[in-house]
C-alpha cells in the first residue's frame, strides 16, 4: 500500500471499519512511514479530544422552566385566539347592522317645506324618484308649488301676511260696454264662465240681430283676459324670485280670486308696480321699511275683486 | 389509558400518552430523561450556555407542540435529535446569535466532571476543552452537526442517517473532512497559544 491509499483508509481504520487483512497492512505501513504515522496520531488525538469533552448537565430547573414556558405559550395562544374571535364577532355584528340598515326598503325623510305648515315626505329608493317626478308634474301643472330651493333659502324670515286688494283692469272695449250693464249683472255667477246676458238688454224674442250679439263677444274677450291673470301673476312672482303659495277661485263673493304669494321683501316695490300694470290697486299696505330686508320674505295675500 | 399498565421507561408509551391525553406528567418524564443529552448537543452546537439553554428549551417546546404529528416511524430519541439539530442550525443562522457570538462566545467555561484534579491539571483540562470547543465552533454547521452526533454523542451511523436524512457514504466523507479540518484548527490554535 502507498501513502495515498493509507490516507484514504485511515478514517475506516480509526472507525474500526476495515477487514483484518487491511488492518495488518495499515499497521505495517504506519510503523515504517513517519508522515502516515503522524497523520494517524493527529487524527486519533483529535477524535479523542472531541470524544473526551465533558458531558454537560442541564440546569436543575430546566423541566420546571420548560413547563412554565409551555403554559405561558398556551395562555398567549388562547388570548390571541380570543382576541381574534372577539374581533371577528365584532366585525360580524357591524356587518349585520349594516346589512339591516341597507336592506330597509324605504325610509321616510321629512323635509320642512317653506312656510313651515306643511311637510313633504320623500321616500328613499327607487320609489323616491318616481314620487319626486310625480310631484314635479303636479307642481308644474298647477304652478302653485315649486321646490322651495328654487325660490329662497330656508333660513330667510317670513314677514306676516300683507293684504293687497286688487280689481281687474278692464280692456277699453269692455269699459265701453260696461256702461250698458249694471254692476249686479256683471258680478253674478262665476267669472270664468259665460256671464248670462242681462235681462234688460236681452231681446224678448230670440232674435239674431248682429248688434245684439256684440256685448256678449266683448264680455267673452274680457273673461279671456281675466283668465290670463294667473299667467301674468306667475310671471311677476317668478321674475322677482318669489313663489305662489296658493291660488283660489271663489264664487258667490265679491272677491273673485285669492292668490297668496311669497316674495323677497326688497322686491315689494317692483311687485306693486307690476301689479299696477295689470290691476287696479285698491289698497296698498306698508311694512317696516327700516328693517333689513335682504333676508326677509313677505307673504302677500292678493284679493282680486270682481 | 390505565396508568398502572404504562411502561414509563418506554418512550413510545409516554409519547402516546401525550398524544392521546395531552399528559403533561408523561411529557415531564421525557423531558427529564433527555434534557441533559439535548442540552449537551445544543451547547456543543452553540458554544454558549444561555444559547444552549434557549435552544434546548425551544427544542422541547417544538416537541410538545408537534408531538401529534410524530408517526413513530423512527425512535423518539432520533426525532428529538433531529429537532435539536435543526433548532440549533436555525439559531446559528439568526442575526442575533451572530452579534452575540462576537462578544462572549470564547470566554465560555465548561464544567469539569472530576474534582480530584490538582488546580494545574484542572486549568490545563479547562484550557484544552476551550480549545477544542473553539475549533468545533469554527466548523460549518453541517460538519459540526455530524461531529457532535458521531464523536460527542457517539451515535451509530444508522441512527445518524435517520437524523440527518443523508446516505451513510456522504455522512462518512463529511465526518472525515470535518475531522481533518478539526485537526488543522487544533494545530493552529495550539500553535497560537
Amino acid at each position: 500500500m502507498v501513502c495515498k491509499e493509507i490516507y484514504e483508509k485511515l478514517f475506516d481504520y480509526l472507525e474500526g471499519a476495515v477487514t483484518e487483512d487491511e488492518k495488518k497492512l495499515i499497521q505495517q505501513h504506519i510503523e515504517k512511514c513517519t508522515s502516515c504515522y503522524k497523520e494517524y496520531q493527529e487524527l486519533k488525538e483529535t477524535i479523542q479530544l472531541v470524544q473526551n469533552l465533558p458531558k454537560l448537565k442541564a440546569p436543575d430547573d430546566f423541566a420546571e422552566n420548560l413547563i412554565l414556558k409551555i403554559n405561558e405559550r398556551q395562555y398567549q395562544k388562547q388570548r390571541r385566539f380570543m382576541f381574534w374571535l372577539g374581533r371577528i364577532a365584532f366585525a360580524e355584528v357591524i356587518a349585520l347592522v349594516l346589512v339591516i340598515l341597507f336592506n330597509q326598503p324605504y325610509k321616510k325623510q321629512t323635509v320642512p317645506q317653506f312656510g313651515g305648515n306643511n311637510q313633504i315626505s320623500i321616500q328613499e329608493g327607487t320609489k323616491q324618484k318616481e314620487i319626486e317626478k310625480q310631484q314635479m308634474v303636479v307642481k308644474q301643472g298647477k304652478i302653485k308649488e315649486k321646490p322651495e330651493t328654487e325660490y329662497v333659502s330656508k333660513e330667510k324670515k317670513v314677514q306676516p301676511e300683507l293684504v293687497i286688494q286688487l280689481a281687474y283692469r278692464m280692456p277699453d272695449d269692455v269699459k265701453l260696454l260696461d256702461k250698458k250693464f249694471t254692476p249686479e249683472e256683471k258680478t253674478e255667477g262665476r267669472t270664468d264662465q259665460i256671464i248670462p246676458e242681462p235681462m234688460s238688454t236681452r231681446p224678448l224674442i230670440m232674435g239674431t240681430k248682429e248688434s245684439e250679439k256684440k256685448p256678449e263677444k266683448a264680455i267673452t274677450s274680457y273673461l279671456a283676459e281675466k283668465t290670463g291673470v294667473e299667467k301674468d301673476l306667475t310671471s311677476y312672482v317668478l321674475s322677482l324670485n318669489g313663489k305662489i303659495v296658493s291660488d283660489q277661485l271663489l264664487t258667490d263673493t265679491d272677491i273673485n280670486r285669492i292668490v297668496v304669494v311669497e316674495i323677497p321683501a326688497h322686491t315689494y316695490k317692483d311687485f306693486v308696480e307690476l301689479l299696477k300694470e295689470r290691476f287696479q290697486v285698491k289698497n296698498l299696505p306698508e311694512f317696516n321699511k327700516d328693517a333689513d330686508l335682504s333676508e326677509t320674505i313677505i307673504k302677500i295675500r292678493l284679493e282680486i275683486f270682481r | 389509558m390505565d396508568r398502572n399498565n404504562i411502561n414509563y421507561s418506554d418512550d413510545d408509551s409516554l409519547v402516546k400518552m401525550i398524544q392521546n391525553e395531552n399528559d403533561m406528567y408523561a411529557f415531564e418524564i421525557l423531558v427529564k430523561r433527555y434534557q441533559d443529552m439535548i442540552y449537551n448537543v445544543c451547547f456543543r452546537f452553540m458554544g454558549h450556555r444561555q444559547e444552549a439553554f434557549d435552544c434546548s428549551q425551544e427544542t422541547f417546546i417544538k416537541v410538545y407542540e408537534n408531538i401529534k404529528s410524530f408517526k413513530h416511524l423512527s425512535s423518539f430519541k432520533t426525532w428529538l435529535y433531529r429537532i435539536a439539530a435543526n433548532t440549533c442550525k436555525n439559531h446559528l443562522l439568526s442575526r442575533q446569535f451572530k452579534i452575540h457570538q462576537r462578544t462572549d462566545y470564547i470566554s465560555e467555561k465548561t464544567e469539569i466532571e472530576s474534582n480530584f484534579d490538582s488546580p494545574a491539571v484542572y486549568f490545563e483540562k479547562q484550557r484544552l476543552q476551550e480549545i477544542v470547543q473553539n475549533a468545533i465552533n469554527k466548523l460549518p454547521a453541517e460538519q459540526k452537526e455530524l461531529i457532535i452526533l458521531r464523536d460527542i454523542q457517539q451515535l451509530p451511523y444508522q441512527e445518524i442517517e435517520k437524523i440527518v436524512s443523508l446516505p451513510q457514504g456522504t455522512i462518512k466523507s463529511r465526518i472525515s473532512r470535518a475531522r481533518k479540518r478539526l485537526k488543522e484548527l487544533l494545530k493552529d490554535i495550539k500553535n497560537g497559544l
